[in-house]
């Protein structure tokens, strides 16, 4: 599949767990150094996935070794608690201890391990000062920005020197604003980290920042996994084509194009046989008050079902069949009067349709 | 939210209907008006002179040193029963919680003859403790601590309980992944985050501790010097000498307003 499985993994992990009415199955190997995303919607299992691999939950059935040590292997009878393995784990609302300073925060899984608190406290400070938090070692996590406590629960984490560090929706608890700069400085402490990382996220963005893998869990179980680009060129689920804001279409590569599942037929370049995806980009995709003439290939008509402004651009839910969501610049909206309710032909080119094999 | 939750309680809903003004009104008569009394009868004049007297200074001693020794103890075996209650799947959980908060529903003297069985000369424990350590507890000042902390001790345990069940569980896991030990947490995240309940539960216990009655006189007796204390004192003192138990009264209702300012954040400052 990829690079990961040619190089040694630092960490390999088959995951079951089953409760009533739902259950997880999870396979993972990441490579030292490698950042690994979960995503998926809410209820997937990416939880109960990082909840598995820190030890706060026993697996029913599966292995997890983690550099060469084996932290959980059912058929063996093992299962090493939380406190006893390298992991590291950095929760989605930090849980910085809130009567501690932030310098003691970082200091606390030293101090658990024996340190001596003077030299652990040196420890912490050098860990801030990484962080670029020097000046706030003293401070109570109250009294920091949400920016700072993440950096803070980052460096508690890290301080322990894990091999593997669970970072839990990171990003989730920060407003727009600050998400941005903390997502580039994540992904840079991201780097100079040697162990293993998984990144739990439902913001595809985190998952195309940080990671060099993604791994698409849908109800407890993986459905698609690839390189951020693949993901994002070739979603293979109508929740990933979501999250990356473009039509997945399904049908059957034929010589005269691809019959789509509700009958329809678009043209297309690409040269396939068999079952297919379908993506269309919703700028790609032309709107007309009547229908077109000229080279456009595939056009089809539609009604307008809602008009949402999403940035810059607008994006209209249409029905065909097929149907798609069409991206439009507001003048465009103005232009041709597109309302809910509106009748449109919709046009796309062959040479747009990216098509690859179900 | 809605409109209505964001602005203050229109001045109308917030006055009560008469008939529950009216009763209020006499409820908090019949609490204060008892108080008002001990305070408008109290021998002023006299009270110092009283206070200072050696089998007085003796009571009050005696009252302090066990209610403070019953604190520690009820602090010591309290907190983790506390912690078992709020943290474990024991499957008799409810049972024990209900066995544990027994004592503060059952009449203190049943409690006292109950310690007498268990502990007492002839008791189960008892007999073994005299016949192997040659220890007696009842009619002893240990007896009086004994009491109180069987009397006192379930109001630490609900505190402390209400506290750490309301403490986010995962701080403990976050202290695992950084590799703690449950003990390690236990003392360096679980006990601080809970030391203001932790306190509040103290306070309480040692309040009920001091102005313990039936309990003590059944299983330790009211020996002056070795287990009369305060309330015992007070209650003798009404057949002969009833100026003197309106001021020792007064004493220990000085010390439960102390409990009560010192209590002021958590009950009644809101």
């Amino acid at each position: 599949m990829s690079v990961t499985d040619v190089e040694p993994a630092l960490l390999e992990a088959r995951l079951a767990v089953s409760r009533a009415g739902w259950d997880l199955d999870v396979d993972l190997r990441i490579a030292p150094g490698g950042v690994t995303a979960l995503l998926g919607p809410n209820g997937a299992g990416k939880s109960t996935t990082i909840q598995a691999l820190a030890g706060l939950l026993r697996i029913s059935d599966g292995r997890v070794v983690l550099e060469g040590d084996v932290l959980d292997d059912t058929r063996a009878g093992v299962h090493r608690p939380a406190e006893e393995r390298r992991v590291g784990l950095v929760f989605q609302d930090y849980l910085l201890f809130p009567h501690m300073s932030a310098r003691d925060n970082v200091a606390f899984g030293l101090r658990a391990h024996g340190m001596p608190r003077a030299r652990a406290r040196e420890a912490a400070d050098r860990w801030l000062a990484r962080m670029d938090l020097a000046a706030h070692a003293a401070r109570r996590p109250k009294e920091m920005s949400g920016g700072q406590a993440q950096r803070v629960a980052l460096a508690r984490a890290l301080a322990t020197e894990p091999r593997l560090l669970l970072l839990d929706e990171p990003l989730a608890a920060l407003d727009a604003g600050t998400r941005m700069s903390v997502r580039t400085d994540l992904r840079t402490h991201l780097d100079e980290f040697s162990g293993a990382t998984v990144v739990v996220t439902h913001d595809p963005l985190d998952a195309l920042v940080l990671a060099d893998h993604v791994v698409v869990i849908e109800g407890g179980r993986v459905v698609q996994a690839g390189t951020p680009t693949e993901i994002a060129r070739q979603p293979r689920t109508r929740y990933v084509a979501s999250l990356m804001g473009l039509n997945l279409l399904r049908g059957v590569a034929r010589q005269s194009g691809v019959v789509l599942e509700d009958g329809t037929t678009l043209t297309a370049v690409d040269d396939y046989d068999g079952p297919v995806f379908v993506v269309l980009r919703p700028s790609a995709i032309g709107v007309y008050g009547g229908q077109p003439h000229g080279s456009p290939r595939n056009s089809w008509p539609a009604r307008i079902t809602s008009v949402e402004q999403q940035g810059h651009a607008v994006r209209l839910a249409a029905k065909g069949p097929p149907d798609v969501f069409v991206d439009v610049t507001p003048q465009a909206v103005a232009e041709l009067g597109l309302t809910v309710g509106s009748s449109v032909w919709l046009t796309v080119k062959a040479t747009d349709l990216v098509v690859y094999e179900c | 939210m809605t409109l209505l939750e964001q602005k203050p309680l229109p001045a109308k809903t917030s006055r009560p209907p008469y008939v529950l003004f009216v009763l209020a009104a006499l409820g908090i008569a019949f609490l204060v008006l008892p108080l008002v009394g001990l305070l408008a009868r109290a021998p002023w004049r006299s009270a110092p002179s009283l206070l200072g007297r050696a089998d007085v200074t003796t009571a009050l001693r005696l009252s302090l040193e066990t209610a403070t020794i019953s604190t520690a103890f009820a602090l010591v075996l309290g907190v983790p029963i506390a912690w078992c209650l709020a943290r474990t799947r024991l499957p008799a959980r409810s049972l024990l919680r209900a066995l544990c908060a027994l004592p503060l529903v059952l009449p203190p003297v049943a409690g006292g003859i109950a310690l007498l069985l268990a502990y007492g000369r002839r008791g189960v424990v008892g007999e073994w403790l005299l016949r192997a350590f040659g220890v007696s507890l009842p009619f002893t000042t240990a007896g009086v601590v004994v009491a109180e902390t069987f009397v006192a001790m379930p109001f630490l345990i609900v505190a402390v309980e209400g506290a750490l069940r309301a403490l986010d569980v995962r701080y403990d896991a976050a202290a695992a992944s950084l590799g703690a030990s449950r003990w390690f947490t236990f003392r360096h995240v679980t006990l601080p985050l809970v030391a203001p309940g932790v306190a509040a539960g103290a306070v309480l216990c040692w309040a009920r501790a001091l102005g313990e009655f039936g309990a003590t006189i059944t299983f330790a007796g009211s020996y002056p010097g070795t287990t009369q204390t305060m309330p015992l004192q007070v209650y003798l003192a009404l057949q002969d000498d009833p100026q003197a138990a309106i001021v020792l009264s007064l004493l220990l209702l000085a010390v439960s307003i102390a409990v009560l300012v010192g209590l002021r954040d958590r009950w009644w400052s809101r």
